[in-house]
């Protein structure tokens, strides 16, 4: 496949984020909410990112192109916040 | 949709938050050391108010740039620039609830400010900002302004240009179209745009907040305001930077009061004396020039106040980098309008110059590049002349700041000519 105009891209796409949403609203469900606050706030965000990038996904007509920079934007946004989220669950910064 | 998160934030704050001068902080404090989630979404709801007033400012400026004031749009244009001081008002309201030394200062600066107002005006505004003047009046009245009255009227001010806006339509939309309009639904699909980009903005609100959690500065205290010097917060920072200029002292500020003034009495009834039909960019070479010389000085000012907080401004270094930076983007504007003239008079057509620069939405990065360094050569000048007079604040030496505005000036200049050139070349071929 070397469209992303194919449905079968877009389903894997949609799949893929919503796993990641499941996943991260079941992780954030046990999140301590005093001392993880900053954990707590960098995964909503990233949860938040990949519901928009849903409904990009969802919204954009099937005869048109989804753009491939956005996506590769968002995914790359959605890499750095679980980057940060892992640092900072880890003490990182101080 | 900030305006949602903001709500919702505020409301959690409020379950915890008691509007009395001694318990004030304390109460805020609370919620940041014991409270779930507290320090974060305290955090949220004052990078929240931030980015409601940049993006306010932003809109304003686009909006400005696109030409949608013009007829039959002009109440639109006067219920968001009434909207737009409703958001400054959240912003000066809601900065005194915590009770800390930077913002009770900050806000006693403003109240000071309301004692020049003349006459009875005076004397009825700050009643009703202040009520009898006392501590606890004062952040009772605060309090009632932040929650109940500019809440109503922000949510009636946005009813009202919905309502406008519904029945004027975009300005955006060309002729041919103009038919399908209506046919695009409310839901799903204005919706779902609305929560992708509402969406995205949280996520970055949410990421900020977590990745700089904000920490409550000391508690309000007589003794602690003395050796504190006040600062307004950042939207403030320009007009505080307008008033310490030295000829705008003593009996000097009601002159300086008088400006801003001016400046927001000109803003709101653009559309009334705006009245040409002309809506490009290009065409319109004084409003442009305005435009930009609007952003470059409010940039200029905001951040030569960071730079001198607390410094009067001398006479000469004041009008040196006011005008400075009008002659830079006066001088600019001259050069892309004359090449822009010359193109449509030449028989190859419209000049790549001219194209780059007039139209910013059609090439991004470029003007981005051209934006960007002009705030750099505006800030530079403007800390330039803070060292030449003797006030070096220490954070922008002289020889860097010279050396980046000499980099900046030659680069607007290269991209300028090479751009032309390049033109020509392709012109010729």
């Amino acid at each position: 496949m070397t469209s992303t105009d194919s449905e079968g891209v877009r389903n894997l796409i949609s799949v893929l984020l919503l796993c990641f949403v499941v996943a991260a609203a079941v992780y954030l469900w046990f999140v301590n909410l005093f001392s993880g606050q900053r954990t707590f706030g960098i995964l909503l965000s990233a949860v938040l990112l990949a519901f928009s990038m849903l409904i990009y996904s969802y919204r954009t007509p099937r005869y048109k192109e989804m753009s491939k920079r956005l996506l590769m934007l968002g995914y790359l946004a959605l890499a750095i916040l679980l980057f940060l989220g892992i640092a900072v669950s880890l003490g990182y910064p101080a | 949709m900030i305006f949602l998160v903001q709500g919702l934030a505020g409301m959690f704050m409020l379950l915890y938050y008691s509007p009395l001068p001694d318990q004030a902080y304390s109460s805020t404090a609370y919620v940041f050391k014991n409270v779930p989630l507290g320090q974060l979404i305290e955090t949220l709801h004052l990078y929240g108010a931030y980015a409601m007033i940049l993006l306010a400012f932003m809109h304003l400026m686009r909006n400005y740039f696109a030409n949608v004031h013009k007829k039959p749009r002009e109440l639109m244009w006067v219920a968001g620039m009434l909207l737009g001081f409703v958001v400054l008002g959240f912003g000066l309201t809601g900065y005194l609830l915590p009770w800390t030394v930077v913002s009770k200062s900050a806000t006693d600066v403003a109240i000071g400010m309301l004692g020049l107002l003349p006459g009875q005006l005076s004397g009825l505004v700050k009643f009703l900002m202040t009520g009898s003047g006392s501590d606890a009046a004062l952040l009772r009245r605060f309090v009632t302004i932040h929650t109940v009255v500019l809440p109503a009227a922000f949510l009636s001010l946005f009813g009202i240009k919905f309502y406008l806006f519904e029945t004027h339509e975009s300005a955006y939309i060309p002729a041919f179209v103009k038919d399908h309009f209506n046919e695009v639904e409310w839901f799903p699909k204005v919706f779902l745009y609305l929560a992708m980009i509402g969406g995205v903005l949280v996520s970055v609100l949410l990421a900020v907040s977590a990745l700089f959690p904000f920490s409550l500065p000391p508690q309000y205290t007589p003794e602690a305001a003395a050796s504190y010097v006040s600062q307004p917060e950042w939207y403030f920072l320009w007009m505080y930077q307008v008033l310490k200029f030295s000829f705008f002292e003593g009996p000097g500020i009601y002159l300086g009061l008088g400006v801003i003034t001016l400046f927001f009495v000109l803003l709101i009834l653009l559309p009334f004396y705006d009245r040409g039909k002309e809506r490009k960019l290009g065409s319109r070479p004084f409003f442009t020039t305005i435009g930009v010389l609007i952003i470059a000085e409010l940039i200029t000012l905001t951040i030569w106040g960071y730079l001198t907080p607390g410094q009067v401004i001398p006479d000469l270094q004041a009008v040196t980098v006011v005008g400075g930076v009008a002659v830079v983007v006066f001088g600019l504007s001259w050069l892309v309008f004359r090449r822009r003239r010359e193109a449509r008079a030449s028989p190859s057509g419209g000049g790549a110059l001219a194209k780059v620069l007039i139209t910013p939405f059609a090439h991004m990065r470029l003007t981005g590049v051209f934006v960007l360094l002009l705030i750099v050569a505006s800030v530079t000048l403007a800390s330039l002349t803070n060292c030449l007079f003797g006030q070096c604040s220490g954070q922008v030496p002289l020889v860097p700041s010279a050396i980046l505005f000499i980099i900046s000036v030659c680069s607007m200049t290269l991209i300028t000519r090479s751009l032309g050139a390049a033109y020509e070349r392709s012109a010729r071929v």
